[in-house]
């Protein structure tokens, strides 16, 4: 049984006993049933954030000592500094790589820590020897080497926070000077990494839901970046396939486990900003007066495709049907975007859109009633809201048609929510009323004429486990 | 060959790497700088330095480079906020002035790394992010950097590859640490004898004016 669980238990046992639910010897018969608590081996959550803070203050008080006499140093004292800096860094790294075995906290504080030493480093470096950008090369330096430390002590968290900085190195103007190519490579450097980790039981559950979170934004983000950087032309065709190759390969990977969570969160999150966008008749007008669509641009569009395709393969052979229809997306942007192409009525190509969307939406309400999933009805929910809110921006409605259909969803949506309430109310009140008329009175260790009179409550073969060991006691 | 991949598989290898390769890249940024401090042509640009109050002590002047607008050439227009390259011309008097930007690289010409930070009508303003020189802050004249001096000064800075090193800044010849300003009287006569380009000095007597 879980750790969680069992805690409860404890204390649920001690009250249970207090109140004369159950006797002693239940109590020993329950906790000998459940078996022993198991020992954490990791430290919590909370004393793991404990042990970095205190580490935090105590290297952010040597930076204030520092920093108050940094400029009374020539710069090669400065270079020197940094230097031992990095040697104590390296050397406490080396410590516990020899200490400790794979998988264990003290390598992921440890990487982290050296991450952090690596970027105060570089960031020093940029202040004693100025070359314009603040510390893009830095930035770009620590990462790489934060993904090696990852690899060789085997400590997920690192790579992961690595690739968040990739995300902050995109803000750069370094970054924007050598292109995506870099930031995808990053992407690439990390990858093995995460093949590895996903399979090895020595990384925990929280730290392959960490990297996966990271790696996904990482990728969402430096495909923005290369959009920016490139110019590309089709942009929310290859959004929207990007969003569904995330979401897909999240819906297959789902029986592995809960990393893939993000895959299908930031997925889905892409696809609504993709319905978000191809709502307004804005989007589709612009990609009709473009002169030329690179040829990038198709290669990827095509790609992309493929793998969708090979993807709804996949999710067909898993019979996961309903996907398919989200994963129709693709063929339908891509339809809106020869059609805006071919001067076709933007009007006409968000309608298309709309009447898509919506489709799917009440394909998920059907399939959600049916099913008796209540998590199915969340996501229609949520693209309608999203769709509803896009009509907030659009400026092809007026004013006054945008205010007053505000208005109605609103009152809807209150009219919907008292209902529910009161619906919900009632059935609270119902089983409440039921519960009164069989009140719990024993406080004490039942006896004979109490635990009979509270036999339909109490579990009869507890009673009859106690009568058994007390006649046995007797004997 | 079972010794060699039991070394590959080995943590200690890559730590190894890691070690030589930190130690490199801190002496990478290093040298980077030094090198273009001890090698190439040196040049001049018109300047104003200020001082910024940080929280950190700090021993560096900011630069502002003066005649930072021109024309823009490249086929899109230029994203705020982005590098672009700024094409510089040399007077022969080493004094550099600006011909024109782009989101290219110039094929020929020396040429500086800048930030557009704004476009209208064709015409880009741009900030050059070299802009910070190390000088002993006790012996400089705080009029320098506290906005009340009117008379230009100029930065000597080394260029290579788009990027530059500011060497000094100097007032009429003088590095700054020992440089006298100049009074108001003494600039007006001497404002024609330094030979900037005219645009420069006209836009920054413009700028002068609403200031003060």
């Amino acid at each position: 049984m879980e750790r969680t669980k069992l805690l409860w238990l404890r204390e649920q046992l001690e009250i249970w006993e207090k109140e004369g639910i159950i006797t002693k010897q239940n109590k020993t018969d329950i906790r000998n049933y459940c078996g022993k608590i198991p020992l954490k081996k990791t430290p919590t959550l909370k004393r793991l954030s404990l042990i970095l803070g205190g580490i935090s203050l105590i290297l952010l008080g040597c930076f204030l000592l520092l920093a108050g006499f940094w400029h009374s140093f020539s710069p090669n004292g400065r270079f020197d500094i940094i230097l031992v800096m990095l040697t104590v860094v390296l050397g406490i790294e080396a410590l516990v790589l020899w200490q400790t075995k794979p998988g264990s906290t003290i390598r992921d504080i440890a990487s982290i820590m050296y991450m952090v030493v690596m970027l105060v480093a570089t960031y020093l470096m940029s202040d004693v020897y100025p070359l314009g950008d603040i510390n893009g090369v830095g930035i770009l330096i620590t990462i790489v080497l934060s993904i090696f430390t990852g690899y060789f002590m085997k400590s997920a968290y690192v790579v992961g926070f690595s690739l968040l900085l990739s995300i902050l190195w995109c803000t750069t103007s370094t970054a924007y000077l050598y292109g995506a190519k870099l930031v995808w490579l990053l992407i690439l450097l990390a990858l093995p990494f995460y093949k590895n980790m996903l399979k090895d039981d020595t990384y925990t559950s929280n730290s392959k839901i960490f990297v996966s979170w990271s790696l996904v934004m990482a990728v969402f983000f430096s495909f923005f970046f290369t959009l920016q950087t490139t110019g590309a032309s089709i942009n929310i065709l290859l959004l929207t396939n990007l969003a569904l190759i995330t979401y897909l390969l999240g819906r297959i990977s789902k029986m592995h486990g809960l990393w893939s969570l993000p895959f299908r969160s930031i997925g889905i999150a892409g696809l609504l900003y993709v319905i978000f966008v191809g709502t307004f008749s804005g989007t589709w007008s612009d990609i009709a007066s473009l002169t030329t669509i690179h040829a990038v641009d198709y290669l990827l569009a095509f790609s992309s495709l493929g793998i969708i395709g090979y993807l709804i393969f996949i999710v067909c052979r898993q019979k996961l049907y309903l996907d398919i229809f989200i994963a129709g997306f693709a063929p339908i942007m891509g339809l809106c975007t020869i059609m805006a192409c071919y001067q076709i009525m933007p009007l006409v190509i968000t309608v298309l859109l709309n009447i898509y969307t919506l489709v799917v939406a009440a394909l998920f309400v059907l399939a959600g009633i049916w099913q008796h999933k209540s998590s199915m009805i969340n996501l229609p929910i949520i693209v309608l809201v999203d769709m509803i809110l896009a009509r907030f921006f659009d400026p092809s409605f007026t004013f006054l048609e945008r205010g007053i259909s505000f208005i109605t969803v609103g009152l809807l949506v209150l009219i919907g929510n008292i209902i529910y309430l009161w619906n919900k109310n009632n059935t609270d009140q119902r089983f409440n009323r039921e519960v009164k008329k069989r009140p719990l009175k024993t406080k004490n260790i039942p006896t004979t004429t109490e635990s009979e009179q509270n036999i339909d409550i109490i579990d009869n073969d507890s009673i009859d486990n106690d009568k058994a060991g007390k006649e046995t006691i007797d004997e | 060959m079972n010794k060699f991949s039991y070394y590959l598989k080995s943590p200690w290898l890559y730590y190894l790497i890691v070690v030589i390769l930190s130690v490199l890249s801190v002496v990478y940024m290093q040298q980077r700088y030094t090198t273009m401090l001890q090698g190439g042509a040196e040049y001049q640009w018109p300047v104003k330095v200020e001082y910024s109050t940080n929280w950190v002590p700090d021993d560096s002047l900011t630069i502002k480079f003066l005649g930072n607008k021109t024309s823009w050439i490249g086929e899109k227009q230029p994203s705020i906020g982005k590098p672009i390259y700024v094409a510089l011309g040399v007077q022969p008097n080493g004094v550099l002035y600006v011909k024109n930007a782009s989101d290219r690289k110039p094929l020929e010409g020396e040429y500086i790394l800048a930030t557009a930070e704004e476009y209208t009508d064709g015409l880009v303003e741009f900030s050059i992010p070299y802009n910070k020189v190390r000088v002993n802050l006790e012996k400089v004249n705080p009029i320098f950097y506290n906005g009340q001096y009117k008379g230009l000064l100029m930065a000597t800075l080394k260029l290579k590859n788009g990027e530059a090193v500011v060497t000094g800044v100097y007032n009429q010849g003088i590095s700054l640490e020992l440089a006298e300003p100049s009074s108001d009287a003494e600039l007006m006569n001497k404002k024609d004898a330094l030979l900037l380009p005219s645009a420069i000095i006209n836009e920054e007597n413009k700028k002068t004016q609403t200031s003060y």
